[in-house]
């Protein structure tokens, strides 16, 4: 079946990891910051929360002919198109997907379900709780997506790659964006990247597009 | 930039040395993924491993203060293998020029030297023939041509003693050198440089520079698309404040400031610029001072300035001869100064001194020997709050410090010039808050409150008093009328205006026209506000002639007739800047509309002009003035891990004509190749903040980005240390102290210098003690540990390369 709604790419041989996404992220969904402190590194805050959505992850390793690799993933919810959180709730309204976008939606009636089974049942760990028991992560800004007082086009996008720097975050129709996704592959392995990837190709909204082996970037993949 | 950001994207080759892009110019980044699109490498250079290095083709690295050195061995690449644009350096370049036969470098001297610090140029000349043009060998084989000097100059600048110096692997500097000539060496074939401050913040930031420039030159790629030498400016404004006068030496449009034994118009004409040139074909294009200067003056004084009064030029204040009043003899001065006050007040708008200028410890000092301080921000800074800053006792300060609260960007309607020299008109998107206003009101509150002042009891009121000011009462709002000014007015024999001034060739010395600066002569004519454009370019080479508006005369690409033969056909014919059609010129707006230099059946154009307008002789000069030497040599800087300078040996460790600063007790300097501080150190930027931080410290979510002081360095050297990842240290230079995290990491590496292991280390110049959202305890100024010592040229501080030393906190 032919899969419907929006899906983002991120083209990490494209990011410089600037955190204009991580920032405007905050900014439209108006989350607080956290307090935060330097822990011998770039990448901040540690982990996702409430409050924090979009996480970039840097992550330093040598290569065999010694050279250095400094990688960097924009990382979210990846709104899979069977989503194993709502598989997982025990309600049928708390976890939702839009109509429009495919969008997994986190509803108020998360407080009612299990965190832990919740979070436990996300590939990529990326649920979080907020201290009134409601469940948080990044809601695909439906809200701007599916918002017909934005009247320019390039302006119903999600904030992260409204304000993406190089490009490396694009968002548009689905098969625009695997299509898109695919033809970039092509490029990069061309490239001599021969272990470029999109991660969960099929299962995902949010394609993300490796050029040196996974072990090398900071994430956590799907099994 | 010669060039402009969207054209970094039709670049064969880009190198990006002395900045670190991807942090500090995140969109630019854009542009170099358009060029890797089309097959363009991207290679970093810089001492350590940055976000740039992270997307970058190549990476190399280089000890901080090693450029020129690296540089030189690229010119001695391009030379010894003959990878030049033969007719581009022939034709376009001083190459060929007889250097005179009293000149002479020896162990790193050039000659005209006076032993201490300041060199007589008077050797480094030209020949010159009977009738006083200079003499030319074009097929470039005299020995005494600029081109065998630079041949036999960079001779010394092999990979061996390159690798000495700069710490680079020999093999590694071989990839880089390749990469870059190979792939844009061919005529048609384009390499681009992005710098920044990495290379300016140098005891030699201008030779460093100049390095670049001369390598561009002789590989062709100055004037055409893809190529130039471009300054990646470090402010979304800096380029217009710079336009507009920024520095003490010059007026707008870089009209020299008049100094005191200048007397009259004809004096500063004739002294400021060469107005004449036997140069045949060089459009020598600052000979027309006299109309700029001249409708400057009008711009200034209006119906006051008149021919009879040479327009009013003995009211322009005038430099000291021979004194330098840049930023560090400023702040010397100020601190040495006792009773009696040589410097009784001072502006710092929207400027943050006590945290952005190197050594600010003195900084500090200095401004408490003020009278009056005037601080114009958006918000507190280390500046308006230097009394109460470290080691600083208010109950002994006497200084007045009043704040004036400033509209941010958004909050006022004016034009930006971006690196591209492009000027873009923007619209105020929300009203200030509070009292808070606009640059312009501020200053019109100030000059209403002045000349009330001088009406009242003045002394030597004209100038002040004679000033057209009428921005605050006119048609429009001041801001326009600003620019409107600024573009200049056609004026009637009373001296009023009736319209305005079309562009700067229109300009006249007889009063009949007005221009604040003739630069920018067009932005703002009868067609409208131009700066205002907004039409996209949909096909072509990203010129975007009609979006906003560019100096000078909307040329998007600075020297391109530069980019074609001398039938005037482009060498690149991909990417066109111009096209000779036989009768007039395509593309963008040529250097000039005269014809090519030569005529269909090959000979030459005698009514035609070289493409190097700018310059006395109408070529790029591969060798030319500068304070400290007519081509780069390398230098130690002023604090080193060396005690000699390897290409010299003992004669010549620092840069011969630098400024060293006064020995007092807050100059305090490493000793060269000294044990209490040997661990080299560079400030720099982060993405996440901006500047000092005085703006984005004030932002939780950027706060949450870099929420601390911190010191990078090697894994080699923590482990010499006994630090680990994340743990606070001290980091301390002859000067001062700052604690900081460790960030222990593979992107810093031990270099090897002459032999021996050097570490480097860096530490962001974003934090600051008035931090209200954060432990003041955490943002110590990295600045305080810079030293005060600039490049010969422009002044600027070296802290980019100083020694520091590292300690685990006790």
């Amino acid at each position: 079946m032919a899969v419907n709604g929006k899906a983002f790419l991120i083209d990490t041989t494209k990011c410089t990891a600037c955190r204009a996404c991580q920032v405007a992220c905050k900014q439209w969904n108006e989350l607080a910051a956290e307090t935060t402190e330097n822990r011998g590194g770039y990448e901040n805050p540690p982990d996702f929360t409430a409050n924090t959505w979009l996480r970039v992850q840097f992550k330093e390793t040598e290569r065999s002919d010694g050279s250095l690799a400094w990688t960097f993933v924009r990382s979210s919810c990846r709104h899979c198109i069977d989503a194993p959180c709502k598989q997982e709730a025990a309600n049928s309204d708390s976890i939702t997907i839009d109509s429009d976008t495919g969008a997994v939606l986190f509803g108020e009636g998360t407080k009612d379900e299990s965190y832990a089974a919740i979070r436990t049942a996300c590939p990529f760990d990326i649920p979080r709780q907020d201290s009134e028991g409601q469940l948080f992560k990044c809601r695909m800004c439906v809200d701007r997506v599916d918002n017909e007082d934005l009247e320019a086009a390039a302006d119903r996008i999600p904030a992260c790659a409204k304000v993406c720097t190089t490009g490396a975050i694009t968002f548009g129709d689905y098969a625009d964006i695997t299509a898109a996704a695919d033809a970039r592959l092509a490029e990069v392995i061309a490239e001599g990247f021969t272990n470029a990837t999109i991660l969960d190709r099929n299962d995902v909204r949010l394609l993300i597009l490796l050029a040196e082996p996974a072990g090398m970037y900071s994430l956590t993949t799907r099994g | 930039m010669t060039n402009h950001w969207i054209d970094i994207g039709n670049s064969d080759v880009i190198l990006i040395m002395g900045s670190n892009a991807a942090e500090n110019h995140p969109i630019s980044m854009r542009w170099v993924n358009k060029a890797r699109e089309s097959g363009a490498k991207m290679i970093h250079v810089d001492p350590r491993f940055t976000r740039t290095s992270a997307v970058a083709d190549i990476y190399a690295s280089l000890r901080s203060g090693s450029d020129i050195a690296f540089l030189g061995g690229m010119i001695n690449y391009i030379l010894e293998n003959g990878y030049i644009h033969e007719e581009y350096v022939k034709e376009y370049t001083n190459a060929s020029f007889l250097i005179n036969e009293d000149f002479a470098f020896n162990d790193g001297l050039f000659s005209g030297h006076d032993g201490d610090r300041t060199y007589d140029t008077t050797t480094w000349a030209f020949q010159t023939d009977a009738d006083g043009v200079i003499v030319k060998d074009k097929t470039l084989e005299d020995p005494n041509c600029v081109y065998q000097f630079l041949k036999t100059h960079y001779s010394r600048y092999d990979l061996e003693t390159v690798s000495g110096i700069t710490g680079t692997p020999e093999d590694k500097l071989q990839e880089v050198y390749e990469a870059y000539v190979g792939a844009c060496y061919e005529p048609g074939k384009a390499g681009t440089i992005m710098y920044a401050m990495g290379w300016t913040q140098h005891t030699v930031g201008a030779q460093n520079i100049r390095a670049m420039s001369i390598a561009q030159l002789l590989l062709g790629n100055i004037g055409v698309s893809g190529g130039g030498v471009n300054a990646l400016r470090g402010e979304s404004n800096v380029q217009g404040s710079t336009d507009q006068c920024l520095l003490y030496h010059i007026l707008p449009g870089y009209l020299k400031s008049p100094q005191d034994n200048w007397t009259d118009l004809d004096t500063y004409n004739e002294s400021a610029r060469a107005l004449t040139t036997l140069e045949p074909r060089s459009a020598n294009w600052w000979s027309h001072t006299p109309e700029y200067i001249a409708s400057f003056l009008k711009a200034m004084y209006g119906t006051e300035a008149t021919a009879d009064n040479d327009f009013a030029y003995s009211w322009l204040p005038k430099r000291d001869a021979g004194v330098n009043y840049a930023w560090q003899p400023m702040f010397d001065a100020m601190y040495k100064q006792e009773e009696g006050k040589e410097i009784k007040g001072f502006f710092a708008w929207g400027q943050n001194p006590a945290c952005s200028s190197g050594n600010v410890n003195k900084i500090r000092a200095a401004l408490a020997k003020l009278d009056w301080l005037v601080c114009v921000n958006i918000y507190s800074t280390e500046t308006s709050e230097f009394w109460r800053g470290p080691d600083m006792d208010p109950e002994n300060i006497a200084t007045e410090v009043f704040e004036l609260p400033a509209a941010a960007s958004f909050e006022k309607e004016g034009s930006v010039t971006n690196s591209g020299r492009w000027a873009q008109w923007r619209y105020a998107a929300i009203d200030p808050p509070g009292d808070a206003k606009p640059d312009a009101e501020i200053m019109n509150d100030l000059w209403i409150a002045i000349t009330g002042l001088y009406e009242a009891d003045g002394e030597f009121p004209d100038p002040i008093l004679g000033c057209k000011w009428d921005y605050f009462d006119g048609p429009d709002i001041p801001t326009v009328m600003l620019a409107k000014e600024i573009n200049g007015y056609n004026l009637d024999a009373d001296g009023n205006p009736t319209g305005l001034v079309d562009k700067f060739t229109l300009l006249a010395s007889d009063g009949t026209t007005s221009s604040g600066n003739w630069l920018y002569c067009q932005s703002y004519n009868e067609d409208g506000n131009n700066m205002a454009r907004r039409t996209v370019e949909t096909e072509g080479i990203g010129l975007n002639a009609e979006w906003a508006w560019c100096w000078p005369i909307n040329r998007r690409i600075i020297y391109n007739r530069a980019s074609v033969d001398l039938l005037g056909q482009p060498y690149d014919e991909d990417h066109p800047v111009i096209t000779w059609n036989g009768t007039g010129w395509d593309g963008d707006v040529p250097d000039g509309g005269w014809a090519p230099m030569n005529n269909e059946d090959g000979t030459e154009n005698p009514d035609s002009k070289l493409p190097f307008i700018m310059q006395t002789n109408g070529v790029a000069q591969v060798f030319g003035n500068m304070t400290d030497g007519p081509v780069p040599e390398h230098y130690e800087p002023l604090e080193s891990p060396l005690t000699e300078n390897p290409m010299t040996g003992n004669s010549q460790r620092l840069n011969p004509a630098v400024y060293v600063p006064p020995a007092d007790e807050m100059n305090a300097v490493a000793t060269p190749g000294g044990t209490d501080y040997p661990i080299i150190c560079s400030t720099y930027r982060v993405t996440e903040h901006w500047q000092s931080g005085v703006m984005t410290r004030w932002i939780p979510w950027l706060n949450e980005l870099h929420p601390d002081m911190f010191v990078e360095m090697s894994e080699e050297l923590a482990e010499e240390k006994s630090i680990t990842n994340g743990e606070w240290v001290k980091v301390s230079s002859a000067r001062g102290e700052v604690r900081a995290v460790a960030v222990v990491t593979k992107r810093f590496k031990p270099f090897t210098i002459e032999g021996n292991t050097v570490h480097q280390v860096g530490i962001p110049w974003c934090y600051g003690w008035v931090a209200p959202l954060m432990d003041k305890t955490r943002a110590s100024s990295a600045n305080l540990l810079s030293p005060n010592v600039g490049d010969p040229n422009t002044r600027i501080p070296e802290s980019k390369a100083f020694m520091v030393n590292i300690e685990k906190e006790a």
